[in-house]
């Protein structure tokens, strides 16, 4: 039994090298806009261009596929990083035979991650392990500079045999103005507030108070816009005097205070 | 000399007849083979593209469609006869859960979990949920905290399991959208798509979506509380 344990440790150390040292050779190498291969470095890692995904995909536009035996690699064409990582074979072994622990699961998806951003200091990165579904692994990384969310993160699964099933990767699109003014949690309070009485014109409601007992709130990054994150039930009173209860997640951006979405309970 | 004659000719005869057996055997061989290549060809077939009905129910009036139009074309794509119904109400949610393949279900769920919200403000408890449903291949609730706990009527996906179905996708917390397309209308046709396109099982499927959903938003819509029972089943 412990000779098994090792056995499969060393099997996933060298699997995880493997996979390292040919991504390696995607991320080191510089496009030359001529031909991807040399992009790539193909010739001496096993991933090859498969095509360009077209720009009106809704996940991938305008990114470099390349493949190997094992996984899709995307690529951003223009920044040179890859987007996401996603195992060709989706099938999975439900049996728990040679399965891997949760500490196992988060060195492999830690190592991948500090792999594919270098110049993060570890210390400036949250790591978020969630459940994930049966025989998979969750876990996000978020890079935080001076209590904000930087942009850069990941979401990673493994699955209950080491190998990664799918991983995105986002990044800080630009550097973000840190020394406007943001606005307060209370104003953000406020603004979603004023926004729920604005934003259902087939129906009135004349009153919404924010239900603080499910209250949650972050600032949060995506892309290049920084926003509060807030997320609770609302108590709303229409003019037909009816009280409901209803669920919203709202993004309210961190320094101007606009309003980037409102999402409601289904 | 006539016996000699009779003899040879009897020999010639018993030759020609046993070629004629020899060809008819040949074309005999031949016609079974081609048939046998045909059936086993025709049950390769079957067996690959998905046979059954499936139901994708929604609450147009209160509810709109969300992706259900996505999701109903997943389904047939893979070979299923599917049906979308625009009113949900609890006796033909429980008769498709014993009778259909797939199930989707797009509506409220009870606040705090243990029901399906129907139309015209038809409740289906887990207490009411009764039958066999080993026949069912998945159901998807595609509703509020379809699985949370609650202490009076438990979870709704696990009476489903407990019912037979071979699996379930469920959220324990509230999911959410900003239009008919998007938040957890996205992930939910995505789901299909690996399901049905990618022949994926149901527990990749729910994580792929995820990710997407993820990769897109930066956000989960609360699919970040999807729970899978029976992960490793498969619809195609």
């Amino acid at each position: 039994m412990k000779y098994n344990k090792i056995t499969i440790s060393i099997a996933l150390i060298i699997s995880a090298l493997f996979f390292l040292v040919g991504y390696s050779y995607i991320s080191s190498s510089e496009p030359t806009g001529e031909t991807s291969s040399e992009f790539m470095g193909i010739t001496t890692s096993n991933a090859r261009y498969h095509t360009t995904v077209p720009a009106s995909d809704e996940l991938y536009p305008n990114c470099d596929l390349y493949k190997d035996d094992l996984y899709s690699y995307y690529v951003n064409h223009e920044d040179s990083y890859i987007t996401a990582i996603v195992k060709n074979d989706l099938s999975i072994d439900p049996s728990n035979q040679d399965s891997i622990t949760w500490d196992m699961a988060e060195n492999i998806a830690t190592e991948i991650f500090y792999f594919c951003n270098k110049q993060i200091d570890s210390q400036n990165v949250k790591i978020i392990t969630r459940d994930g579904v049966e025989y998979i692994y969750e876990f996000e990384f978020i890079e935080i500079l001076n209590g904000i969310e930087s942009g850069t993160k990941a979401l990673i699964q493994i699955t209950n045999r080491g190998e990664i099933l799918c991983a995105a990767f986002l990044k800080q699109e630009k550097i973000l103005n840190r020394s406007a003014i943001a606005i307060s949690e209370n104003q953000a309070q406020l603004i979603m507030q004023d926004t729920i009485l604005k934003s259902t014109p087939e129906e009135e409601i004349i009153k919404a108070e924010i239900d603080f007992s499910e209250y949650q709130a972050s600032v949060k990054t995506f892309h290049d816009r920084t926003y509060w994150y807030i997320q609770t039930n609302v108590q709303i009173e229409n003019n037909q005097s009816e009280h409901i209860s209803r669920f919203y997640e709202i993004k309210i951006d961190y320094y101007s205070g606009e309003v980037l979405e409102i999402a409601s309970q289904v | 000399m006539l016996t000699s004659v009779k003899k040879s000719s009897s020999i010639k005869d018993l030759k020609a007849a046993t070629n004629e057996r020899k060809s008819y055997m040949k074309k005999y061989v031949r016609s079974l083979s081609i048939l046998l290549l045909v059936f086993s060809l025709l049950i390769g077939i079957t067996a690959y593209a998905a046979s059954g009905n499936t139901t994708v129910f929604y609450w147009k009036e209160y509810m709109g469609e969300g992706t259900t139009s996505d999701i109903n074309y997943s389904l047939k794509s893979a070979g299923y006869t599917s049906t979308r119904v625009s009113k949900s109400y609890p006796d033909g949610v429980l008769l498709a859960f014993r009778n259909k393949k797939v199930v989707h279900v797009y509506t409220h769920g009870l606040d705090g979990g243990g029901g399906i919200l129907c139309s015209d403000n038809k409740m289906l408890y887990t207490s009411d949920m009764s039958g066999d449903f080993s026949g069912c291949k998945l159901i998807f609730l595609e509703i509020c905290q379809g699985a949370k706990n609650s202490p009076t009527y438990g979870r709704v996906d696990a009476k489903c399991k407990t019912l037979g179905a071979k699996s379930t996708i469920a959220f324990t917390e509230n999911i959410t959208a900003v239009t008919a397309f998007d938040g957890i209308h996205y992930f939910s046709k995505r789901v299909y798509y690996y399901l049905c396109s990618q022949a994926a099982p149901v527990s990749s499927a729910v994580s792929m979506a995820k990710f997407e959903t993820y990769q897109r938003y930066g956000e989960y819509y609360g699919s970040d509380s999807c729970q899978t029972y029976g992960g490793s089943t498969k619809i195609r």
